[in-house]
């Protein structure tokens, strides 16, 4: 049995040197491209893990068309202040709010105050973001 | 990721890749790595380096690949599914993550064995519903991660 490294911690942003170059898709995203795979014909081991996270994505995703992913996608890497894990549970927690988004993403809360401009997210920033994430989620 | 697949030589040929990534399918799909979490999906190997001989004739093969990945972070606040509600506590899964939100999570929460939830100041919880809770810690096992989840927190609990 094993136990978690004591240093994991979501809200530090720490994930263990595995992740340092990973992508993190969110759980709108991985729904697309498992409907793609489908499609494509693409042969799938239909694993009990694989079934449970299938229906898992279709009953949490978010976002409904390629159209809303791609958007919410090139609006979160327009933040160049985010990390790969708070643009995919921006994606996945959809807050509304500023307050509600730092309480959710605690890590999110170390970027508005940041000295270089490159790293920073203001508060205003983020409810723009927020709105606009909001909006992106009623694309059909 | 990598894995060592190890070949016997009566797939030896030009379906070489195929065989190797069947056999690789079949032995990572579904199962737990400690560091990578559920590997859910291969997504795409690459090119096959020489392979190895080993003893008795069978080859091995170091292979690179890449796959969709489900890891669950601590402290990471996640959308989960009640699977049942019991005296222990709140039962939760999201995909193949299954964790325990425990009856001591927060002083106001209250056990009602007639209706099966449950009952909160502001709401009750009962089997199907969402709730968005924090891990608190996971545990990884050979074939599944189980974790300990809480809502005692603004903003978590029924979605």
């Amino acid at each position: 049995m094993d136990l978690v490294r004591e240093e994991e911690d979501a809200n530090k942003l720490q994930f263990g040197p595995e992740f340092d170059q990973a992508g993190m898709l969110s759980t709108s995203e991985v729904a697309y491209l498992f409907q793609q795979r489908q499609a494509k014909g693409d042969a799938t081991t239909f694993t009990p893990v694989f079934n449970a996270t299938l229906t898992y994505t279709q009953t949490f995703s978010k976002l409904k068309s390629k159209a809303a992913i791609q958007e919410s996608r090139k609006v979160l890497m327009d933040h160049k202040a985010l990390s790969p894990f708070e643009r995919a549970q921006l994606i996945n927690l959809s807050p509304v709010t500023v307050a509600e988004a730092k309480h959710l993403i605690p890590s999110l809360g170390d970027l508005d105050d940041d000295e270089d401009p490159e790293n920073r997210l203001t508060d205003l920033d983020l409810q723009d973001l927020l709105d606009e994430l909001k909006r992106l989620r009623s694309y059909t | 990721m990598t894995k060592d697949i190890m070949m016997h030589p009566s797939s030896f040929g030009r379906k070489l890749h195929e065989e190797v990534k069947k056999a690789l399918l079949k032995e990572v799909e579904g199962t737990v790595d400690p560091f990578y979490g559920y590997i859910v999906q291969v997504t795409s190997i690459n090119d096959l380096p020489l392979g190895e001989i080993r003893e008795g004739g069978l080859v091995n093969f170091h292979v690179s690949y890449k796959a969709i990945i489900f890891r669950p972070f601590r402290n990471e606040v996640i959308e989960a599914v009640v699977s049942r509600v019991d005296q222990i506590g709140i039962h939760f899964s999201a995909g193949p993550l299954q964790g325990l939100i425990p009856k001591s999570d927060r002083s106001d929460m209250k056990y009602d064995p007639n209706s099966a939830a449950y009952n909160f100041p502001e709401y009750s919880l009962k089997e199907g519903e969402h709730v968005r809770l924090r891990i608190v810690s996971l545990t990884f096992h050979a074939t599944d991660i189980f974790s300990l989840g809480t809502i005692a927190e603004d903003y978590l609990g029924p979605i």
